[in-house]
C-alpha cells in the first residue's frame, strides 16, 4: 500500500518536472524553437503552454493595451478579451509572423474596438478613481540618487506625456506606442498593423510631429494655472 | 535647405531615415540654426521620454482571471465535440440554473402556498354566496327590445298586416311603417283607419339600455278578429 502511494507520488513529481522543464524551455529557450513548442503545446491543450503564454505575454500585452486606451483602467477587460481570442484562434495561427506580432495584432485590434465601443457608450461617464494616483507605496518611494524635486518633475513630465499621447489620433498613437514603448522594428509594426512599410514610417513621422504639438498644447494649458512669483513693493 | 525644408525632414532625420548626404546637410544647418536645433532636441527628448515611460503593471487579479480563463478554455479545447456532449453540457447547465433558482425560492414558495391554503380553508365558509331568489330579481341584460303587450278592446277586421312600430321611451307610439311587399293596404283609407285605431290602443313596453327605458322598434302582426263565413 505504502509502496503504491510512494510510486504514485514519484510519478506525479516526474509529471511536474516535465511541465516545469517544458515551461522553462518555452520561456527562456531560443526564439523560434521555443515559440514553435509553445504553439504546439497550446494546440494540444497542454497546461504548461497556457501558463507559459500568460507568464510571457501578460505584462507586455497589458502595457500595450493600457497605453493604447484612453482610460487604462479598462485594460484588464481588454487583456482578457485578447487572451481569449489567442486561446481560441491559436489553431489558425500559421506562423507567417512571430507569435508576439500575432498577439500584438490582436491586442491592437481589441483596443481599437474597445475604444470605439467605449466612445459610443460611455462618452459622458467619469470614473470615481484616478488611475494616475493609484500607485503602490513602493512605486511612490523615491529611488536613491533622485531628489524629490527631480522625482516630482519626472512625474509631471510623465503625466503630460501620457495626456498628450491620449490626445493623439489612434492611428498615430498605435505606431508610436509600438515603436517607442514596445520597441518594435518598422517591419514588426507593419506586420502588427498590417500596413505597408512606407505607411508605417510616414505615420511614425507624422505621429511624432502630432505628439510634439500635443505636448506643446499640454504645456501651455498647464502654464495657465501656474502661479508666477511677483515682487512686493 | 532653409528652415522650412529642414523642419519638414527633421522627424525623418531624428528617426535616421534620411540618406547620409541629406543627414550631413541637416547637421550643418542645425549647427548654425538655434531654432531648428531646438526643434530637433524636442524630437529627441520626446522619443527618449516615450522610451522611459514606466511599464504599466497589471493588477494581481488579472493573472488569476487569466489563469481561470485559460483553465476553462483548455477544458473546452480538450472536450470532444458532438451532439451528445453538447446535450450533456446543456442538461448540466440547465440543472445548475434550476438549482440556483429553486434552492433559494423553494422554502418560501412552499410556505407561502401552505399559508394560502390554510387561510382559504378558514375563510371559505364565510365566503359562501347564497343565490338570490324572488321577484325582485333584476335582469342583468344590458339591452332589451321593446315588447308588444297587447291590443285594446277593439276588434280589427281588415286583412293580416305586418307593421314596424316605433315607440318612445314611455312606450307611446311615434310612427309606424310596413315592410316592403306588404304595402298594398296603405292605399285603402278604410284599412288604414282601422289599423291606426287598433294601434292607438296597443300597449307596448319600451326597450331598455342599462336599465333605462329607451325608444325602439317592435314588429307586430295584426290579424283579423272576425271570421267571415261565406256562402
Amino acid at each position: 500500500m505504502e509502496l503504491a502511494r510512494g510510486a504514485a507520488v514519484a510519478e506525479q513529481i516526474a509529471g511536474w518536472d516535465t511541465i516545469w522543464s517544458e515551461q522553462e524551455t518555452a520561456l527562456h529557450g531560443d526564439g523560434e524553437s521555443s515559440e514553435a513548442r509553445l504553439v504546439e503545446g497550446l494546440r494540444a491543450g497542454e497546461e504548461w503552454a497556457y501558463e507559459t503564454l500568460i507568464q510571457k505575454f501578460q505584462q507586455p500585452v497589458y502595457n500595450l493595451v493600457g497605453r493604447l486606451l484612453a482610460d487604462p483602467a479598462e485594460a484588464c477587460d481588454v487583456v482578457q478579451e485578447v487572451f481569449l481570442k489567442v486561446f481560441r484562434k491559436i489553431g489558425s495561427f500559421r506562423g507567417d509572423s512571430s507569435l508576439k506580432t500575432w498577439i500584438y495584432r490582436i491586442a491592437v485590434n481589441e483596443a481599437h474596438n474597445h475604444s470605439r465601443w467605449h466612445g459610443r457608450h460611455h462618452r459622458n461617464q467619469v470614473g470615481l478613481e484616478d488611475s494616475g494616483e493609484a500607485r503602490s507605496v513602493s512605486e511612490s518611494l523615491v529611488s536613491p540618487g533622485v531628489s524629490p524635486y527631480e522625482y516630482v518633475l519626472g512625474q509631471e513630465q510623465q503625466h503630460l506625456l501620457e495626456a498628450a499621447l491620449a490626445e493623439l489620433n489612434p492611428a498615430f498613437r498605435s505606431v508610436l506606442v509600438l515603436r517607442d514603448v514596445e520597441d518594435l522594428s518598422y517591419e514588426e509594426i507593419a506586420e502588427v498593423l498590417q500596413l505597408p512599410l512606407g505607411t508605417v514610417k510616414s505615420r511614425i513621422l507624422r505621429g511624432r510631429e502630432a505628439l510634439r504639438k500635443s505636448m506643446e498644447r499640454q504645456m501651455e494649458a498647464k502654464a495657465e494655472f501656474q502661479l508666477s512669483p511677483q515682487l512686493v513693493e | 535647405m532653409d528652415c522650412y525644408e529642414i523642419r519638414r525632414v527633421l522627424a525623418a532625420y531624428c528617426e535616421g531615415l534620411l540618406s547620409p548626404e541629406q543627414s550631413r546637410e541637416v547637421d550643418r544647418h542645425l549647427a548654425d540654426c538655434r531654432g531648428c536645433a531646438f526643434r530637433s532636441r524636442q524630437y529627441a527628448q520626446l522619443r527618449s521620454a516615450l522610451r522611459q515611460l514606466p511599464a504599466l503593471r497589471p493588477p494581481a487579479q488579472l493573472l488569476i482571471s487569466l489563469r481561470i480563463l485559460a483553465s476553462k478554455e483548455r477544458v473546452r479545447h480538450l472536450a470532444p465535440a458532438g451532439v451528445p456532449v453538447w446535450l450533456a453540457s446543456w442538461i448540466t447547465r440547465t440543472r445548475l440554473w434550476a438549482d440556483a433558482i429553486m434552492k433559494p425560492l423553494a422554502l418560501p414558495a412552499a410556505g407561502g402556498l401552505a399559508s394560502a391554503l390554510v387561510l382559504f380553508a378558514l375563510l371559505a365558509p364565510g365566503l359562501a354566496v347564497q343565490a338570490p331568489s324572488g321577484a325582485a330579481d333584476v335582469p342583468i341584460t344590458l339591452f332589451t327590445n321593446a315588447t308588444f303587450l297587447g291590443m285594446g278592446p277593439f276588434g280589427y277586421t281588415a286583412d293580416d298586416i305586418v307593421l314596424d312600430v316605433t315607440v318612445d321611451s314611455r312606450g307611446s307610439l311615434i310612427d309606424y311603417s310596413s315592410p316592403a311587399g306588404h304595402r298594398a293596404w296603405l292605399n285603402d283609407p278604410v284599412v288604414r283607419r282601422s289599423v291606426e285605431n287598433a294601434l292607438l290602443f296597443a300597449v307596448i313596453s319600451p326597450g331598455t339600455a342599462f336599465g333605462q327605458p329607451v325608444a325602439g322598434k317592435v314588429r307586430i302582426t295584426l290579424r283579423r278578429s272576425s271570421i267571415d263565413v261565406r256562402g
